[in-house]
């Protein structure tokens, strides 16, 4: 199936940019993966290879494998100082370390405009959730997490590979003077790895267009949902384990445990290893004394394997990610943000919220239950005109129609 | 001019070039993010044998100042760098300092000051750095960053002067950012500049006796303060003559105050550090505006005259800040800025306030648009701007019905038939015994983390505290401090913790949860909490805050309060980028004990925390490490009947950080078996005094040299190399030492 889709929607092709004055690049990555140091190599390309004028600085959260991670990269070929110190919009090249991201942070592509290069790791369009607002026709797909696993290189030189082929203005063996410099510890041997896998790219690369992606559905953006009138005071959050609707799978590097169930005896060994509570058991409240091992959760699952290593009967095996069959990957419990809130439910016997009870229909306060309570804020509210600089013009009207009554 | 040379550098990179070259005596520090790469880098330099600076890795960022101000007395050259919290909680060592007259310089990387916690920039440190009584500089760029650390020297050390000074960039905005940038090619030209500090006394000569830090009141105290002031006076203008003769050196200049594209218009915004930059590219393209730019490079002294000069023939000015003072109608600068044009008597001027860019919110070429679209409607007098509100605060998708994620857990659910603790008695010792089931009947315990949180591919620490809970019974309330733990389950809006969760800085969640659990136990006498309810109070830390917290926690168990303190051990500042604590192993590599010509690593032993808190005399401690027996579950029923029934509990689990030991993370539980193999990590427990070890890698002939352990560690097995042979004996005879004392310990009950 996926092979037709290849034939169908791959074809490979001729790359054509014209050179540019001025060039921004923004990478989107998960921890680990080495977008900042892809960044820090072609920003010094750029300006202690060709010198031009440039900049470079990433966005990231703590020190952490798998949060993600933003580098930014700006150059002027006419050498204009590049002074602010601010995210990259609207780049020239967009390049996505993981097809995942596109899911979990839609936001990402929203800034593509007719000029954007987009470059996605993706091995088929399938893969691929893609908003239906947004057309692009500069769209380039590599199957670069299984290139770097093949040819044993970071998936960051593979990437920065691909960047290199819509950036006419660095010089390949400038970059690769640059990524060598870098990895100044490699050895020999694995220096000419980085250099053949960087060159190797241009074999692999697929244009796409739009049409042939996934879908996205529209997703309630838990991110945006709290602002200054609605979240409550003090920074607390009142939803306890709404972790639940995260999805770490983009964590694995391309391997994930596979349960053999006809070997398993639950015994309970992995889930007393798995940090992080992926393992799905069938509790019979009348019968308590066996729990019955059913799967695994790979919406949580970061692939450490600990797993496989205390498993004492090889029930738990590493497999490639592409050895899990649909039906393997059924033990969800919040398949997405929607399967949470439109049905109310989640599987009781998920190891992290088992025993759960029926669904709480407590909701959180709208606009008009805040107006409705007497309250300090509602007085400003109603009374300030200053406050309308931060309201939007639905709400404006609402507060508007509230104070007629 | 002296020759420059090009390097494409990140500010806090560029804090590193300009101390190799000023060549500071000592520089004391704690890790904080985003400055802590300041020492990291210089740490790495004197590792290779690059620089002398002595490097003082303090207990807190309150130590670390302490440790400044001592060196600083006799004379030395320091340096020190923080952020945020790291300032407030140094806060207090600050116009000691600056009342003692004792220059150093320390960068101050800005963040948000907590809470909520957040590690990305703004001024709310900076603000209140204003009111100690230091020079405060202002790094716009990398480039100034280096620039401004070798003025701060020359200006605070002036004989008229003699004043600590701050030199302030943008965290991430600045610290993280990679610029072109030029540095001095000779140390000399530096050293030329900044020449030899005079002291006019010094705590280092015993021929000439003194006495720093008099207890002195009323009328002398107000006498000290003005000479303050008039440091502050003199340093004005010594900055002015020093930055000219810098820019003679190198052609940059620093004016106190920059005015960009100010020339004949109307309107200025006045905004400080990295969002001038951004701002500049905004004020370029709509000159037709008549809207300028005015960014301060100095803020103490304040630079008043230049100020009034420059706002005079206004009509008109915006005040953009990172910081709010709540309350108060203004940032710090905007009530500055309007004291100026009072002074000036420039009362017709329409002043506007706008708080932007808290907690590290990008400061956009569309925020700096807004800002130039205000300036220009403020030119109107009739205008009815607010003069004081927030850009970029958003009020939240108020229309949209959201449901809860899970309902809370019931106490029956909680309460399971498979754990039960009892006394028993062997010999003359009477011990605490539990029984906690099979692994397979511990899965029914529901989880109170759930699934979603974000640490680390492998990391040891949540298949650790799930164990432990698996042996508590009923509610429970926990308290973490900052850490790994806190920071990948709490990421607003998002909460992996099931039951209620607090948390309180990693000094201090020892005392803060020994008051939530009075406060219960109070509430019940008086009724106001049904008498059936029963919590269970548990603290959760890394060993990180076993550091700086190590004296509250000490006071807590003093107190003996009927709670639990659980330490997770990865053996570092695995949160901030693997910065050595004092748990970290001898010899380990870490991000601030590099291993080069002039190193091996961590040059002193791993801290012994459970003996520490041993001599607390509370009734029960223990160790256990990550792994598939049910030891530690066990140890948590004994912990919780100790903490329902005596007092306090101190544990301790030692846990694997694939990330930053450098080891495989399907691994971890081996990993930390030889460590216990090994006896460095020796598994045992402590009941009312009497030490009993639960595994004896010698008596089950399974006893290994540390050889085994670290050789499973990228960061630690360097020891294996003929050059660290020393180091590798000393550490397995500190090692076999600890063993045969706690050997003895469990065979005498006195001990």
């Amino acid at each position: 199936m996926f092979q037709k889709i290849k034939e169908l929607f791959f074809k490979p092709i001729q790359i054509d940019v014209e050179k540019r004055e001025f060039v921004s690049v923004r990478m989107e990555a998960i921890g680990g993966q080495g977008a900042h140091s892809a960044g820090k190599i072609l920003a010094e390309a750029a300006v202690l290879g060709h010198q031009y004028s440039g900049q470079h600085f990433s966005s990231f959260g703590s020190e952490k494998r798998g949060s993600h991670v933003r580098s930014f990269v700006r150059f002027s070929v006419q050498q204009k100082p590049l002074r602010a110190a601010t995210a990259v919009k609207n780049p020239d090249v967009l390049v996505v370390f993981h097809a995942k991201l596109l899911e979990t942070h839609p936001e990402i592509i929203s800034d593509v405009t007719d000029k954007t290069w987009v470059l996605i790791n993706a091995s088929n369009p399938s893969e691929i959730q893609w908003p239906e607002n947004i057309s692009t026709e500069k769209l380039i797909l590599l199957p670069a997490t299984e290139m770097a696993r093949v040819q044993q290189v970071g998936l960051n030189i593979v990437m920065l590979g691909l960047v290199q082929l819509v950036l006419p203005e660095i010089q390949s063996e400038i970059l690769i003077k640059s990524l060598n410099q870098f990895f100044v510890k490699n050895s020999p041997e694995q220096s000419v790895k980085n250099k053949t896998a960087f060159l190797k790219v241009n074999n692999k690369i697929q244009q796409v267009t739009p049409e042939k992606l996934g879908r996205q559905s529209d997703s309630v953006e838990e991110s945006s949902r709290w602002g200054w009138l609605n979240a409550p005071i003090g920074g607390v959050i009142l939803n306890p384990g709404n972790t639940l609707y995260k999805d770490l799978s983009a964590s694995r590097k391309g391997v994930a445990p596979k349960l053999i169930s006809e070997i398993c005896f639950h015994c309970g060994f992995c889930d007393m290893v798995c940090p992080d509570f992926c393992f799905v058991w069938q509790i019979d409240p009348k019968n308590v004394e066996k729990p019955i091992l059913q799967g695994i959760d790979y919406q949580y699952c970061k692939g450490c394997q600990k797993c496989v290593t205390v498993c004492p009967v090889n029930a738990l095996v590493p497999v490639p990610e592409a050895e899990i069959s649909e039906e393997e990957r059924k033990f969800k419990i919040a398949k997405n943000k929607h399967a949470l809130s439109d049905s109310g439910i989640y599987s009781e016997n998920h190891s992290s919220i088992h025993y759960a009870e029926d669904h709480d229909e407590s909701m959180r306060t709208p606009l008009d239950e805040l107006l409705n309570t007497k309250s300090h804020v509602s007085d400003i509210l109603l009374k300030s005109e200053d406050w309308k600089n931060y309201l939007t013009p639905e709400m404006i009207q609402q507060i508007e129609e509230r104070k007629k009554k | 001019m002296k020759d420059q040379i090009q390097k494409f550098l990140t500010g806090n990179e560029l804090v590193a070039e300009a101390a190799k070259v000023i060549d500071f005596h000592f520089m004391g520090y704690y890790p904080i993010t985003p400055s802590t790469e300041i020492a990291q880098r210089i740490e790495q330099m004197k590792a290779q044998g690059e620089i002398r600076t002595v490097l003082l890795p303090a207990d807190g960022e309150h130590g670390a100042a302490g440790a400044c101000f001592g060196a600083s007395s006799g004379g030395a050259r320091v340096l020190n760098a923080t952020s945020a919290n790291g300032l407030l909680y140094s806060l207090e060592q600050l116009p000691v300092q600056a009342g003692s007259r004792l220059p150093m310089v320390l960068n101050l990387v800005t963040r948000s000051v907590s809470g909520p916690l957040d590690i990305r920039c703004d001024h709310s440190d900076l603000s209140y750095a204003l009111q100690t009584g230091w020079i405060v500089l202002l790094a716009s760029t990398p480039q100034a960053v280096y620039d401004m650390n070798i003025l701060a020297v020359k200006l605070g050390e002036h004989p008229d002067v003699r004043l600590p000074v701050m030199v302030v960039s943008d965290g991430f905005f600045t610290s993280h950012h990679r610029q072109s940038a030029e540095v001095f090619k000779n140390k000399e030209d530096v050293q030329n500049f900044i020449g030899k500090r005079l002291d006019p006394w010094t705590t280092l000569d015993p021929r000439h006796p003194m006495t720093l830090g008099p207890y002195m009141n009323d009328p002398d105290l107000i006498n000290n303060k003005l000479q303050l002031h008039l440091a502050h006076e003199v340093a004005l203008k010594v900055f002015q003559e020093i930055s000219e003769e810098y820019f003679s050196l190198t052609g940059r200049k620093y004016p106190l105050v920059e005015s960009y594209g100010c020339e004949a218009v109307e309107s200025a915004v006045v905004i400080l550090n990295s969002a001038a930059e951004t701002m500049k590219d905004i004020i370029d393209e709509r000159k037709s505006c008549q809207v300028g730019l005015i960014k301060p490079n100095i803020l103490r002294p304040f630079p008043f005259e230049e100020l009034k000069k420059i706002s005079h023939p206004l009509k008109s000015i915006v005040v953009a800040e990172r910081a709010d003072m709540a309350g108060s109608q203004g940032g710090p600068l905007s009530h500055e800025i309007r004291s100026v044009l009072m002074a000036d008597h420039h009362t017709e001027i329409n002043a506007v306030s706008r708080v932007f860019g808290l907690g590290g919110k990008d400061f956009t070429h569309e925020d700096a648009e807004a800002l130039v679209d205000l300036a220009v409607q403020s030119m109107d007098s009739k205008s009815q701007i607010p003069f004081f509100g927030f850009l970029g605060a958003t009020t939240g998708k108020i229309n949209q019905n959201i449901p809860d994620v899970l309902p809370a857990l019931t106490k029956e659910k909680m309460t399971s038939n498979f754990v039960q603790v009892q006394k028993s008695t062997e010999g003359s010792k009477t011990l605490m015994k539990a029984e906690v089931g099979q692994p397979w009947q511990l899965v029914q315990r529901p989880k109170r983390i759930v699934a979603g949180h974000g640490a680390c591919p492998g990391c040891g620490i949540f298949s650790a505290l799930d164990q432990f809970f698996k042996g508590i019974e009923g509610d429970v309330v926990v308290l973490y401090h900052t850490g790994c733990a806190m920071v990948v389950t709490t990421e607003y809006p998002f909460s992996a913790h099931r039951i209620t969760y607090l948390h309180n800085l990693f000094q201090n969640g020892a005392p803060t949860l020994s008051g939530l659990l009075e406060t219960f136990l109070e509430k019940k006498r008086r009724g106001e909490i049904s008498v059936s309810e029963d919590i269970t109070f548990i603290m959760i830390t890394g060993d990180g805050g076993m550091d700086i917290g190590m004296g509250p926690t000490i006071g807590t168990a003093l107190r003996n309060h009927k709670m639990i303190i659980l330490e997770y051990d990865n053996q570092g500042y695995m949160n901030t980028g693997g910065q050595l604590s004092y748990t970290t192993p001898y010899g380990k590599e870490t991000s601030t004990s590099h291993v080069g010509r002039n190193s091996f690593g961590k040059s002193f032993h791993h801290k012994d925390t459970v003996q520490i808190m041993a001599q607390t005399g509370i009734p029960y401690l223990f160790t256990a490490i990550e792994g598939f027996g049910t030891d530690l579950v066990e140890k948590a029923a004994k912990a919780q009947w100790y903490a329902k029934n005596e007092g306090l509990v101190f544990g301790k689990i030692l846990i694997a950080c694939p990330l930053n030991w450098g080891s495989e993370e399907r691994l971890g539980m081996q990993v930390v078996q030889k460590a216990a193999d090994c006896c460095f990590f020796p598994i045992y427990e402590i009941e009312h005094g009497l030490t009993t070890i639960n595994y004896n890698p010698e008596s089950q002939n399974k006893k290994v040299l540390v050889n085994e352990w670290i050789q499973m560690i990228g960061k630690q097995k360097h020891l294996l190399k003929p050059e660290n042979e020393t180091a590798l004996a000393e550490f397995q005879k500190e090692i076999d030492r600890r063993w045969n004392r706690l050997k003895a310990m469990a065979e005498h009950p006195l001990l």
